[in-house]
């Protein structure tokens, strides 16, 4: 599989001195999703925005489709759609408008034109709110317009920085599945700080924390790089019962309401407690992820910030 | 697009294109019948008016507005550059005011002593080049929106009070009138109104020339922070 992206040593520092990337190593390969995950202020939109050649990188190089980004700063233009972070609108055009603009400057005309238009507003289920101003519209409404330039704006790469942020989780789902089917033709490059997008959508992760790459691979991999404990919350018929009988045990667990938060070593003696759990006291739900993506994230976040 | 956008500003930009220079025109039209005025000479000061109102008054703000960081991220998602951008605000505007000069023009053509119609219009060509990139440049110069909002005003006010636009450059003192000349609007009203038959301020040659060292000057600066490719640098 041939790159699209490859990022190579690159360093970005301001001009107060703030260095927001340092020696970050990335690449996108062709039809693939590739996730940058990481706390506020990591360094992630600094990133994006040095590849689609909207800040100055200080140091290193970014090949997009072969061309030196650093070299030629307008590489990007009209090849990679770009959804920015921020819900950005023209207050006086319409939803329509705005997504049309970006057909007519790709050279989209006629009936072409309108087909394109009706299949990206029907795509991201945008049909009642196509006439809507952007000061209309909500903050989640907002970031799907701007996904929507950014399908309009087309490509061979999509930049996307926490698309689905302030987005309702009906949408959201709608939206991965959108990206999922995207990504079988089209290379996709997401920052993000929500898990489950991650989780659901990237074949591969880069853990961005102060700047640097913490940790690399798919989320199965980063989920086995750290030895964490399993946990899982369960409840039961008799909260009780299962207190005295975790006690008795001498296992690790803390209530919270009525839900039991459970930590054991390993999935198999977590597998062999649920079952002897729900022979006494029957297991009314349970919620068990091991090892945990989103545990394995937020601990080597934790160290590195440490 | 940029006619789009502009579609929520209609209520300003129609009193500062339309209403406030013509609310000046007309008191001052009124008082020129009894003062003896030539309505040329004052029309044609209320081209030169609408150029300065326009310009600064919103284009100057636009261009402020578009380096705002929101506004270049916004249009980055568009597959156009930041020059495509400004050209594209410029011409706009220019549109916008194309209008009120077709319809005044001929008036001030037709109550002129004499008219050299080639060399008013070049005139009022060369008037509408030079404020366009006064507003670019200050536009550009000026980062805080807010801020960039006073003092574009303040400018105008001034451009047009210490100018002969409305009022006659004979009859002021010497002091004044030196001072005056400092002024490039004097050299645009000059350039615009000596081939209508009207006395020269100076010699209209000297005008031209002030005139195009300014616009090479901030041609200059203007070409320079138009094509750094890196819009969002400087913001930081």
């Amino acid at each position: 599989m041939s790159d699209v992206l490859t990022v190579t040593n690159l360093t970005k520092v301001y001009p107060n001195g703030k260095k927001a990337n340092d020696g970050i190593n990335l690449s996108v390969g062709e039809a693939e999703i590739v996730g940058i995950i990481g706390p506020n202020g990591a360094g992630k939109t600094t990133l994006l925005r040095q590849v689609l050649g909207l800040l100055k990188p200080t140091e290193g190089q970014i090949t997009l489709f072969g061309m030196d980004v650093t070299k030629n700063p307008l590489a990007a233009k009209g090849q990679v759609g770009y959804a920015p972070q921020y819900p950005l609108f023209f207050p006086s055009l319409t939803l329509e408008e705005e997504i049309g603009f970006a057909l007519r400057f790709k050279g989209y005309k006629g009936q072409t034109y309108k087909k394109k238009l009706d299949d990206i507003i029907e795509l991201l289920n945008l049909e009642n709110v196509r006439n809507y101003f952007g000061y209309q519209l909500s903050p989640g409404m907002l970031k799907l317009s701007l996904l929507a330039v950014a399908l309009a704006q087309g490509g061979r790469l999509f930049i996307l920085d926490e698309p689905t942020s302030m987005v309702d989780i009906v949408t959201k789902m709608h939206v991965w599945d959108t990206l999922s089917v995207l990504s079988k033709e089209q290379s996709i490059l997401i920052a993000s700080h929500d898990m489950n997008e991650v989780k659901r959508l990237c074949n591969r992760v880069y853990v961005l924390v102060d700047g640097k790459i913490v940790a690399e691979g798919s989320p199965e991999e980063i989920s086995q790089m750290l030895k964490l404990p399993c946990t899982m919350k369960l409840m039961v018929s008799d909260v009780e019962g299962v207190k005295s009988f975790l006690e008795e045990r001498q296992g690790q667990f803390v209530m919270e309401n009525s839900v039991l938060d459970i930590s054991v070593d390993s999935l198999d003696a977590a597998i062999e407690l649920i079952t002897e759990i729900n022979h006494a006291f029957s297991v009314t739900y349970i919620e068990l992820e091991a090892p945990s993506f989103d545990k394995a994230v937020i601990k080597l976040m934790g160290d590195k910030h440490a | 697009m940029q006619f789009k956008t502009l579609r929520i500003y209609f209520l300003q930009l129609f009193i500062v294109v339309f209403v406030m220079p013509f609310s000046y025109a007309f008191v001052v039209l009124l008082s020129a019948a009894a003062e003896n005025m030539s309505i040329s000479y004052l029309l044609s000061g209320y081209i030169v008016s609408t150029l300065i109102s326009t310009f600064l008054g919103m284009l100057a703000l636009s261009i402020t507005n578009l380096r705002q960081k929101e506004v270049l991220e916004l249009y980055s998602t568009y597959a156009i550059t930041f020059p495509q951008v400004v050209i594209s605000i410029c011409l706009t505007y220019v549109l916008i005011v194309l209008p009120i000069i077709v319809v005044v023009l001929p008036f001030v053509l037709m109550h002129a002593v004499r008219a050299s119609h080639l060399m008013v219009l070049m005139g009022v060509i060369v008037s509408i080049f030079f404020l366009l990139c006064l507003s670019v440049y200050l536009g550009l110069s000026l980062k805080n929106l807010f801020i960039a909002n006073g003092i574009l005003q303040l400018l105008s006010w001034i451009l047009i009070l210490f100018s002969p636009i409305y009022y006659n450059f004979e009859t002021l003192n010497s002091t004044f009138k030196y001072a005056l000349l400092v002024n490039p609007v004097t050299h645009l009203l000059n350039i615009v109104r000596i081939p209508l038959g009207f006395a020269p301020m100076i010699s209209m040659w000297v005008s031209y020339v002030y005139v195009g060292l300014l616009i090479i000057l901030m041609l200059f600066y203007i070409s320079k922070r138009v094509r750094s490719t890196y819009i969002l640098e400087r913001i930081f």
